[in-house]
């Protein structure tokens, strides 16, 4: 029983990464593709809603990472081995994107100096989401370990997609007039083509990743997550049409999570496939009971934490750092 | 060069690079507090303006000590996947308390950043001091993992796995014999690693505009931090030694070149020549490391021989690093006396510029002291990657062509280390051009 909680809980910090330090990706994709007369207000905007914040949100990866090789050591192991390109590929993207955002917000820099580690930010926020991707797609598949086989590749792209698709509707809530519109189109489009990779990756599965493929459509469960899936994906679309940002947002996150659940439930109990189960690496119970517990202690020392930090940062006036 | 080479320096590479940024992470947020501490309790803007330049030197730093710290957590699965599996359920749980308070460390240097005046006084100094609390924290947990790795602690030397330990005691990496030690010497390093760089700074500054209040007030700062944790760090260091004495005694022959058991000299500078068992150039105390440990210069201490050949540590690297260490930490508490002296005698910082100049000097010293016990410390521990369990060898990665990524990473830290410097530089002739000659 335990186990399920450690797994539920890995889950859980893949999901908050996800929905936030994803989202922060996305963000960096929108600043790439700025174009035109408004692209200096739009970058900013961009910039300031991730600057408090935005190492806080990559510590859920560091999260994830850490409570998986506690918990499942195996598996840690495994998933390293099947993925080791993407993922060291990902972590080059990690700490370029990183550091140039921290040499643009902290450094005071010239023109030349912005322009250039903002390119190197805008452009390790496009490709480390698509390794991190093709990372989840190569330990999913069971034909090859190859990284860069369509599966893989798609699914890099949709989480992409989904990362761009989230920047964009969190954009909406926080967003004046001019801009709104703006991200409001984007979102709109960022839903099309991630809905569009969706089905592509499906269908890519049925030849690379059949045990996912089978367990989405044979397994009840995740038969009715992917209904709610795209009904969450339905209604943030309706919502951003009819301008209820509040509730795209909810619900674009719940498709997000959706997406994650039922990709995890099609996997079967497998950490990689075809035969990495979660159970058979599971760390003694006692570690895995600590582990949980310490987790419990510090989300409840967190979660307030946090809800102090978005409060004070979430004036939109006051994102500078202040001089 | 061999994968296993290469996987072995990437790993070096990786946490040399992030060493110094856990410093920083660790070090910096206790000034920041300080100076926001003494700016609420004397309302003196002085300390405002210190405070606000510490904190945005730490968040350059926090940033690229979060991004490079995040490739160490992938790096331990993508190189030693054996060593995560062996020991994952054992080092876990400091691993996820480590994570706990960095993701607090994150969350208040936030707050403290960037919540202007809609915290309150109270509020800020408090983040403040969770971001120094945290950061302390997150190096201490961090510590156990290495502890564990370097002495896992009698199950683990019985013969149990690192995961049937854990079963019977998560909290087992916290019971490594050199766990405490350990944690008091890598802390105090990081409090002053840090200081002695502030105090460097502002003694420059000094140097540059001798009436400077604000360089004063900060050097102030940095000496009240260096001067007793100097002693106390050469101290910790001495107990280290005598705990490697009882529970790792090849490690410690090793850092010291001893390396026939009996009575060992101690030895100054100089190379060890493994074939003939000497070190050459050096000048020698005679019996100097047994009167050092047992208080009698003829008392029996293990070699590097006291262990089978194939688990001899190697000893050149060690004992070079190890030197450089001990000289830089006695040079720190060199100046650290001077400086206490003075201080007793005129109640006053000297002002000699001779002094200030031995400070400039001596800025990078303790970070050099640091990387350089560090290097001593991991290198000493060969060919064990957790002692007595598993070695290095058959912990590494069954992957091939590791030099790419060595290679890659290598030249993307000698950059992003080059534009950080340059950050840091900009900041700091900021600061020191700062109301030049201010109030």
């Amino acid at each position: 029983m335990i186990v399920h909680l450690a797994l539920l809980a890995v889950g859980l910090a893949v999901g908050a990464y996800c929905l936030t330090g994803g989202a922060d990706y996305g963000a960096g994709l929108w600043e790439l593709l700025a174009r035109g007369p408004g692209a200096k207000s739009e970058r900013r905007a961009l910039a300031n809603a991730i600057a408090p914040i935005w190492e806080v949100h990559h510590v859920w990866v560091l999260f994830a990472v850490i409570l998986l090789l506690t918990c499942f050591p195996g598996g840690a192991a495994a998933i390293a081995d099947r993925a080791h390109l993407p993922l060291g590929l990902a972590l080059f993207g990690i700490v370029i994107r990183g550091s140039a955002f921290a040499f643009r917000a902290y450094g005071k820099g010239t023109e030349a100096f912005n322009a250039r580690w903002g390119l190197a930010y805008g452009v390790s926020s496009v490709v480390t989401p698509v390794f991190l991707g093709a990372a989840v797609g190569t330990i999913s598949s069971e034909t090859s370990g190859d990284w860069s086989a369509a599966f893989p590749l798609a699914v890099g792209f949709l989480a992409l997609s989904l990362f761009a698709y989230l920047a964009a509707v969190y954009m909406t809530c926080i967003c004046e007039e001019g801009l709104l519109s703006l991200f409001r189109r984007r979102a709109c489009i960022a839903s099309g083509v991630a809905a569009l990779l969706a089905v592509l990756t499906w269908w890519l599965a049925r030849g690379a990743a059949p045990v996912a493929y089978h367990g989405l459509l044979d397994d009840s469960w995740s038969r009715a997550l992917v209904t709610a899936t795209v009904v969450a994906a339905a209604g943030a679309f309706g919502a951003l049409l009819l301008g209820r940002f509040r509730v795209a947002r909810a619900l674009a996150a719940l498709q997000v999570l959706g997406i994650l659940g039922a990709w995890a439930l099609a996997l079967n109990g497998r950490l990689v496939a075809p035969d990495v189960f979660y159970s058979e690496v599971a760390a003694p119970e006692p570690v895995i009971r600590a582990a949980l517990l310490a987790s419990v202690i510090g989300l409840t020392i967190l979660i307030p934490s946090l809800w102090l930090l978005v409060r004070v940062t979430s004036d939109r006036s006051r994102r500078e750092i202040g001089d | 060069m061999t994968d296993l080479l290469a996987a072995r320096t990437l790993m070096a590479v990786s946490l040399g690079f992030h060493i110094l940024f856990g410093v920083a992470g660790i070090g910096m947020p206790l000034f920041m507090a300080l100076a926001e501490w003494r700016h609420q309790r004397t309302g003196d803007p002085i300390w405002t303006e210190l405070a606000r330049r510490w904190a945005r030197g730490a968040a350059i730093l926090f940033a690229v000590g979060a991004v490079s710290g995040t490739v160490l957590s992938f790096e331990l699965s993508l190189l030693w996947p054996a060593w995560v599996e062996l020991s994952g359920a054992a080092i876990g749980l400091p691993f996820t308390l480590e994570g706990f308070a960095f993701f607090l460390e994150a969350i208040f240097l936030g707050i403290y950043l960037y919540g202007g005046d809609r915290i309150g006084p109270r509020t800020r100094l408090a983040s403040a001091a969770v971001v120094a609390a945290s950061g302390l924290a997150s190096g201490v947990f961090v510590t156990a993992v290495n502890a564990f790795m370097q002495s896992p602690g009698a199950a683990v030397l019985g013969g149990l796995s690192p995961a049937e330990a854990a079963a019977s005691n998560p909290m087992v990496a916290f019971s490594s014999p050199v766990f405490i030690s350990k944690a008091v010497h890598v802390a105090l390093s990081a409090y002053v690693s840090v200081a002695f760089v502030s105090a460097g700074i502002h003694a420059f500054g000094l140097l540059r505009t001798p009436s400077s209040a604000f360089h004063r007030k900060a050097l102030g700062l940095a000496l009240a931090i260096a001067v007793p944790l100097t002693p106390l760090q050469i101290l910790s260091g001495d107990r280290s030694a005598r705990v490697l004495a009882e529970d790792q005694p090849a490690k410690l022959a090793a850092l010291e070149a001893h390396f026939v058991t009996g009575p060992a000299d101690m030895h100054l500078g100089g190379i060890p020549d493994p074939a003939t068992g000497e070190v050459r150039f050096a000048l020698l105390l005679p019996g100097g490391l047994s009167f050092l440990l047992h208080g009698d210069r003829d008392a029996v201490v293990p070699g590097v021989d006291s262990v089978p050949v194939d688990d001899r540590p190697p000893v050149v690297l060690p004992y070079l690093a190890f030197q450089i260490m001990v000289a830089a930490g006695t040079i720190l508490l060199a100046i650290s006396v001077w400086i206490a002296l003075a201080w007793i005698r005129s109640r006053t910082l000297p002002s000699s510029r001779w002094l200030l100049r031995a400070l400039v000097l001596a800025a990078p010293l303790g970070l050099i002291a640091m990387e350089a016990g560090w290097i001593g410390s991991e290198v000493a521990r060969q060919p064990w990657i957790v002692r007595g369990a598993q070695r290095v060898e058959d912990a590494v990665t069954a992957q091939q062509g590791l030099i790419l990524p060595l290679i890659g990473f290598t030249a993307l830290y000698v950059v992003l280390g080059i534009v950080t410097l340059r950050l840091l530089r900009r900041h700091v002739f900021a600061t020191l051009n700062w109301l030049e000659g201010a109030p």
